[in-house]
């Protein structure tokens, strides 16, 4: 009976703790260059307190929707560690064609197995392109490698990944080529329509749960103001606990980059 | 960088989840000492002498790093005192202690040590830690649930790192809403349940410290411990660090850690620290209960004396 306990109690803080970062936002909106873009490279500087001091880097990049600005996305555990002042200082394009989805719009409800996406400067040299599926909230969704390509680089075929918990919208295939290094690089991007399965608003609120963080409570959501009362952690569902937003730290916070108490 | 992001939430869940079993469910402070099992001579040493070396390590680590102030402290000794405790939490599991925190445990400890205040109990402790706890189960909403069963894609999900307690996600989404369910209503037997384990790892500690760092602990098992104590102890109970350990050690026993092994991506934005969320030693859910609000909740039961008030 013990050990019972002791394991329904860590059910319970996997659930929590595997959730903790989810109803989190972005980090921030940082603006770039116009343009549409998907690939692309950019050194930064951090000047924020939660490195520690100024840090530089370069990250190789993929983003579907960009429109000269930069989404910001939390770490694996919802956190934005890169919270201070963000500066872009260079942002490098590389060539990124668009591409076709043979036979879109599809239905959700029934999608097929494969499909075939047109485009050119596919390169099997090295191995199958990758594709990388991204949803219209440009949340990745899964990776294949094409299981046939066009010998003249102006088609492949990719099975699609399991969609049945994904709604109608505008989802993106990117399609990455082999290099001899064996890195993938982008050469691609075919905008796919799917349809046929809309997002619900279980609790009637307005909000649609991919923006409703409980879609069963008509109480909770992003329009909500935070509660003051203690009743509920994250009634805004932004991400910050009610608690924190009720009550500002009036020594100025001071927690340095951790996980603050 | 969504793509890389993907690979690491799901390397780390299993990662999590492996050691959250060990964590939570299996076991007691002695048995998860990374120096045990990475030390050269740690298969030849009787149960004895075991326990001796892993009381030399709780001596660098805690006993060496922290500094308590006695009764007779002055303000300054106790503001150091309360530094020295949040920067060693730091160091070892990136929980940050807040100055709305620090300012309110030195008032806590100063009253406490001047005899304004009692020290509290193992019980108290264990009753206001609990409550923190029940109170995040009992805020979880659905949609959390629903997505924290999703993350295993599918699959099984182990609850033991021995591979007991295998749960498919739809009988974890019925257990853990049928546990949050029950916290909502204040159920009794949910709460003995809790107060049970949560109590069984502060027994654990405090026993444990006792014995290994007697100037720091020796009164903790009679005479109840301090808010600064209580504060370490919950931490501990909370991220399974045994509070052992030089950062020198940590850094050695991480670079040998077999969640190397695993295939777990050290994030290169951050320096690396042993436990806590993204421990490499031990990863743990720690920020559940160490965050402002808990944080709140338990040095207001703290202050009220825990149950007993």
């Amino acid at each position: 009976m013990r050990t019972q306990n002791k394991a329904a109690l860590a059910i319970l803080l996997i659930a929590v703790f595997v959730y903790s970062g989810c109803g989190a936002g972005p980090c921030g909106i940082y603006h770039g260059i116009a343009g549409s873009t998907l690939r692309f490279r950019y050194i930064y500087e951090h000047t924020g307190p939660s490195l520690g001091g100024p840090y530089r880097d370069s990250i190789l990049d993929r983003s579907v929707n960009f429109r000269g600005e930069y989404t910001l996305p939390p770490d694996e555990d919802g956190r934005c560690y890169l919270n201070g002042s963000f500066k872009i200082s260079l942002i490098q394009t590389i060539n990124v064609f668009p591409f076709g989805a043979q036979g879109s719009p599809f239905n959700l409800q029934a999608t097929p197995s494969s499909i075939t996406i047109s485009g050119y400067q596919m390169d099997g040299s090295y191995g199958m392109p990758l594709v990388m599926f991204y949803n219209d909230q440009g949340a990745y969704i899964g990776g294949q490698n094409a299981w046939a390509m066009g010998d003249d680089g102006s088609w492949c075929n990719v099975s699609l990944p399991n969609l049945s918990g994904y709604y109608s919208g505008t989802y993106h295939a990117i399609v990455a080529n082999r290099g001899w290094d064996g890195n993938y690089y982008t050469v691609g991007d075919a905008p796919i329509d799917f349809y046929g399965r809309d997002r619900v608003d279980a609790d009637g609120d307005g909000w649609t749960c991919d923006m409703d963080c409980d879609d069963g409570d008509p109480n909770v959501n992003p329009g909500m103001p935070p509660d003051c009362t203690g009743l509920y952690w994250d009634r805004n569902c932004n991400g910050i606990s009610d608690y924190d937003e009720c009550n500002p730290d009036p020594w100025g916070g001071g927690c340095g980059g951790g996980y603050c108490y | 960088m969504r793509f890389v992001y993907s690979l690491r939430r799901t390397r780390y869940f299993a990662v999590t989840l492996a050691l959250l079993c060990a964590t939570l469910v299996g076991g007691s402070l002695l048995r998860s000492a990374a120096f045990q099992k990475n030390g050269p001579s740690a298969p030849t040493l009787s149960p004895a002498e075991m326990k001796q070396v892993f009381h030399q390590q709780i001596r660098k680590g805690i006993g060496s790093n922290v500094q308590f102030a006695t009764s007779s402290a002055s303000a300054d000794e106790i503001n150091a005192s309360v530094e020295s405790i949040g920067k060693f939490i730091e160091d070892r599991s990136d929980l940050g202690m807040s100055a709305q925190t620090k300012k309110r445990l030195t008032v806590l400890e100063q009253n406490t040590l001047a005899g304004k205040s009692r020290r509290i109990s193992e019980e108290d402790l264990t009753f206001v830690l609990a409550g923190a706890l029940l109170e995040r189960v009992a805020a979880l909403s659905d949609r959390e649930i629903e997505l924290a069963a999703k993350t295993s894609n599918g699959q099984e999900i182990t609850l033991r790192a021995n591979g007991d307690f295998r749960l498919t996600p739809e009988q974890f989404s019925q257990q853990v809403t049928a546990f949050r369910d029950q916290a909502r209503q204040g159920s009794k037997a949910i709460q003995e349940a809790v107060q049970t384990v949560i109590g069984e790892e502060v027994n654990d500690r405090v026993a444990v410290l006792g014995e290994a760092v007697p100037e720091q602990f020796g009164e903790a098992a009679t005479a109840g411990v301090t808010p600064l104590q209580a504060v370490l102890i919950a931490y501990s109970a909370i991220t399974d660090d045994n509070l052992a350990g030089s950062q020198d050690d940590l850094y050695k026993a991480m670079h040998l850690s077999p969640v190397e092994a695993t295939g777990k991506q050290p994030n290169t934005l951050r320096p690396e620290k042993a436990y806590g969320p993204k421990g490499r030693l031990f990863a743990s859910p720690a920020n559940l209960v160490f965050n402002k609000r808990s944080m709140s909740h338990l040095l207001d039961g703290i202050e009220k004396g825990g149950k007993a008030k």
